[in-house]
């Protein structure tokens, strides 16, 4: 009932990997995690990898949806990978995968974004 | 339709951490109940949105809350009570946060006002009131899908 995060910069990408359920709780940290890593570092684009997460809710969703207006804005994209048949559900729902890009794994993600 | 049913009831201090218990527990007997995992999905979506709008509201009234949980067992479906003891609060508000079908944009939403919205997608009855406190009550009937091809519906169903 919680949430790990592992985060890893590849040349200017910040993969972000989740394990655990993203709710309310969890979405504080994930957020202050994410900004702060955004201010230290050259971060161009974000790749969120959701292999291991069990559980998402809006709060999950306005998480993302913020970094990536935060990312979008410095002409950055974001790609989420490897998501679950319920999280896919919740981002049609919400229409969030309009404009987040999915694919199917993270090394393919990174190669889209040009990192080997 | 059966009589009730069993009722359990939880209480747990307004704050986003504890949103996690009231989940797991619900889930817990919606899974003894025999709903399938996507339901349980589903309804686990919904509690977590009733709950974490029940911690803000508290929270955004600064009281030390508690949130109460009810759980009514039926023979046909599952119906969660979420209340907040909250004292005053604007019903108008809280219904117009329900989006993105209300002409908004995902882009222009704000980070969780989509709370409403998804419990209205996903359970099967939903209803908000708001005399002391909100009361979100919301219902999940057992194997839907099945009871509705007899009830000759018109949905999307294929026509022969």
């Amino acid at each position: 009932m919680s949430l790990h995060i592992d985060m890893e910069i590849k040349d200017n990408v910040l993969c972000i990997r989740l394990e655990g359920e993203l709710d309310h709780h969890t979405a504080d940290l994930l957020r202050n995690k994410v900004n702060e890593t955004l201010e230290e570092s050259a971060i161009r684009h974000i790749v969120l990898n959701l292999e291991g997460l069990d559980f998402m809710d809006s709060s999950g969703l306005g998480v993302i949806l913020g970094r990536y207006k935060q990312i979008k804005s410095q002409n950055g994209e974001m790609v989420v990978c490897a998501i679950s048949p319920s999280v896919k559900r919740l981002f049609e729902m919400s229409g969030l995968f309009k404009i987040v890009r999915l694919e199917e794994n993270e090394k393919y993600a990174l190669e889209t974004l040009g990192v080997a | 339709m059966k009589r009730a049913s069993d009722f359990i009831e939880m209480t747990v201090p307004a704050k986003p951490e504890y949103v996690g218990i009231v989940r797991l527990t619900i889930s817990g007997i919606a899974n003894r109940m025999g709903f399938s995992f996507d339901e349980i999905e589903d309804i686990k979506i919904a509690v977590s949105e009733a709950c974490t709008n029940a911690v803000s509201h508290a929270y955004s009234n600064s009281e030390e809350g508690q949130v109460k949980v009810g759980c009514a067992m039926f023979g046909d479906r599952l119906e969660i009570m979420v209340m907040d003891n909250g004292k005053s609060f604007d019903l108008d508000t809280i219904t117009n946060s329900l989006g993105p079908v209300h002409g908004k944009s995902i882009e222009q939403l704000n980070e969780g006002g989509l709370g409403l919205f998804l419990i209205e997608t996903l359970m099967d009855k939903v209803e908000i009131s708001g005399e002391a406190g909100v009361v979100v009550m919301m219902t999940k009937y057992l194997h839907r899908d099945e009871v509705s091809e007899h009830v000759n519906r018109t949905s999307e169903a294929p026509t022969q």
